[in-house]
């Protein structure tokens, strides 16, 4: 676990995670009051669980695998991960224990997030509290899915382009799965045509992983067929990403 | 094929299966589709923010673009109001039509200037002031031609759609939409008055579960009475009476609203959210409250005289002095 240990030092030594840990705990909290809650009171409290995650997300977006594709650009640029696999550290060991240390200090980060948007904005009711709780730990799952098969793609990118290019392409298909698709939809409304449609059919749907309105809402949990539906769907993809990201995977460069 | 590269291609293959499986799944159950509203902001305590935000933007569009003047939120200035001029820094000369100075005698002027002597921060701020207004004057001898208009028509049209959509029971959101979509002359057409029909129907939906913040029952009632203006409206335009069924209607639909405002109202009163209000908030509430009510109180008369007579008379000084006062 060397190089998950070196890994994890410069993340910590970097401290760029801090900045990110600090608006997760302090702008659920502030933000809220930014709204016109005055004449509505309990608006604060949804609006703190929703600027959690939203925050969680852009965290993901922008931190998450920023540092996961510089540390695999650093890495492999560096000739790291070549002498690594002169000690026998294998190429898929040393893919788990890069994303284990990103992930290690993430985790941390969904914690937080957890922790707010469920016990800070819990509903008074029994049965909604519960329902609360269970989205919750469905959103946690969800996002799992889709966040960690990224991180290990940017990366695989990272070790075999540039930091920047990989990045960009990870961000690219992270946004275009959350909001992208919803563009296509509208083009697609009035169009038949054949090719677009598998288009829309092949694109990574990340957006049914955003539990968001079923807590602003209170729309309570997310019925377990469903759920099952969804996160194998999810994990599908995130099994297909992994295997690519393995194959993209390259020790130096 | 070495151990690796197979659990590889393994996982591509069980994953290619799992979300194929997934998509048809998702596709039949009609679970597929986005729900357009990224992280719930929509309708939403930041929804509402938005909402209330993008109010400057639509009148920053519309100044610049359609009355092709600096924006008064930018230059202080109100429609037909006179500037500080006299007594402040001149940012820019000419840069607003209003700069003529009201003659006074020497005496009030000084006493005027004694009392709003600018300090350092009031010229630092109006210094700054001033060359935002330069930045958006317009230099341009020539007006902005008619297709570029419309492309600034559909522009606003955009913004104010965006705007009712981050939030329905917002008043200004809605209404300001709703005139935009009726009057010919900014874009309307009738294709339009159907949306303004969905619009109503859309804020006041919105509205049903609301049961704390007594506004947005405003915003219901005024839609409603929207709703009552455009399907009176045929029967104004041929002179013919209202039938009976169309006010007992919206009698019944603004009245609920307006009784559920004064519910909510005086809820709030007591649970102190009214107090958190501005003055200038709680002013502007009271007064379109007390709009909306006198309005209203017209279906009685109107019920009232078409039971009497057996046919209704279309009430078309309140309708006109209704359109009216709503566009202001």
């Amino acid at each position: 676990m060397e190089l998950y240990k070196l890994t994890l030092i410069s993340i910590l030594n970097r401290k760029t995670f801090a900045i990110f840990a600090i608006l997760l705990v302090a702008l659920p909290f502030a933000l809220p009051y930014m709204t016109p809650w005055e004449s509505k009171p309990s608006l604060l409290e949804p609006a703190r669980a929703q600027m959690a995650w939203v925050l969680l997300w852009t965290t993901a977006i922008s931190w998450l695998l920023f540092q996961g594709a510089t540390i695999g650009d650093r890495w492999s640029s560096q000739g790291l991960l070549e002498y690594f696999k002169t000690l026998g550290v294998s190429r898929p060991k040393q893919l788990l224990q890069i994303w284990l240390s990103c992930f290690t200090v993430f985790a941390g980060m969904i914690l937080i997030t957890f922790v707010i948007s469920t016990f800070t904005a819990m509903p008074g009711d029994a049965v909604e509290a519960r329902h609360w709780l269970v989205t919750n730990l469905q959103y946690v799952m969800l996002f799992f899915l889709v966040v960690a098969p990224l991180l290990t793609l940017a990366i695989s990118l990272g070790t075999r382009f540039n930091g920047a290019a990989a990045y960009a392409v990870t961000i690219g298909i992270a946004l275009y799965g959350l909001f992208g698709i919803s563009y296509l939809e509208v083009f697609l409304a009035d169009n038949k045509n054949a090719f677009l449609n598998l288009v829309y059919l092949v694109s990574p749907h990340y957006h049914l992983s955003d539990l968001t309105s079923r807590l602003v809402f209170k729309l309570g949990s997310v019925p377990w067929g469903e759920l099952g539906r969804i996160a194998g769907y999810l994990g599908g993809l995130g099994l297909l990403t992994t295997g690519i990201s393995y194959q993209l995977y390259r020790e130096g460069k | 094929m070495k151990k690796e590269t197979l659990i590889s291609s393994l996982f591509i293959v069980a994953g290619l299966g799992l979300a194929a499986n997934g998509v048809f799944s998702l596709t039949s159950a009609e679970q597929l589709h986005h729900n357009r509203n990224p992280f719930a902001i929509q309708q939403s305590a930041y929804g509402k923010l938005f909402a209330r935000l993008s109010e400057t933007t639509v009148d920053r569009v519309w100044h610049l673009g359609v009355e092709q003047i600096v924006p008064h939120y930018m230059s202080g200035i109100e429609h037909g109001e006179e500037s500080q001029a006299e007594i402040s820094i001149d940012p820019v000369p000419g840069a607003n039509d209003h700069r003529e100075v009201v003659a006074r005698s020497e005496k009030d002027k000084a006493a005027a200037l004694a009392a709003n002597a600018p300090t350092g921060l009031d010229k630092g701020k109006r210094w700054i002031q001033g060359r935002v207004i330069a930045q958006h004057t317009r230099t341009n001898p020539n007006s902005l031609n008619q297709q570029h208009l419309n492309t600034v028509y559909k522009d606003i049209e955009r913004l104010l759609l965006r705007s009712f959509k981050m939030d329905p029971t917002h008043y200004g959101a809605y209404d300001s939409y709703h005139l935009f979509l009726t009057t010919y002359n900014f874009g309307g057409n009738p294709a339009h008055t159907e949306q303004a029909r969905r619009i109503a129907a859309v804020a006041m939906s919105a509205v049903r579960n609301e049961n704390e913040d007594p506004e947005p029952w405003l915003t219901a009632a005024a839609a409603g009475m929207n709703l009552y203006l455009m399907d009176a409206a045929p029967y104004m335009e041929k002179s013919e009476t209202i039938p009976l069924d169309i006010l007992t209607k919206y009698r019944g639909q603004i009245g609920y609203c307006l009784a559920k405002f004064d519910e909510l109202q005086a809820r709030s009163e007591k649970e102190g959210n009214w107090e958190r209000l501005s003055m200038d908030r709680q002013m502007e509430i009271a007064e379109r409250s007390r709009f909306v009510s006198r309005t209203f109180k017209q279906f009685d008369v109107m019920i009232a005289r078409a039971e009497s007579r057996g046919s209704v008379e279309a009430p078309e000084g309140e309708v006109a002095e209704t359109t009216g006062e709503s566009k202001e």
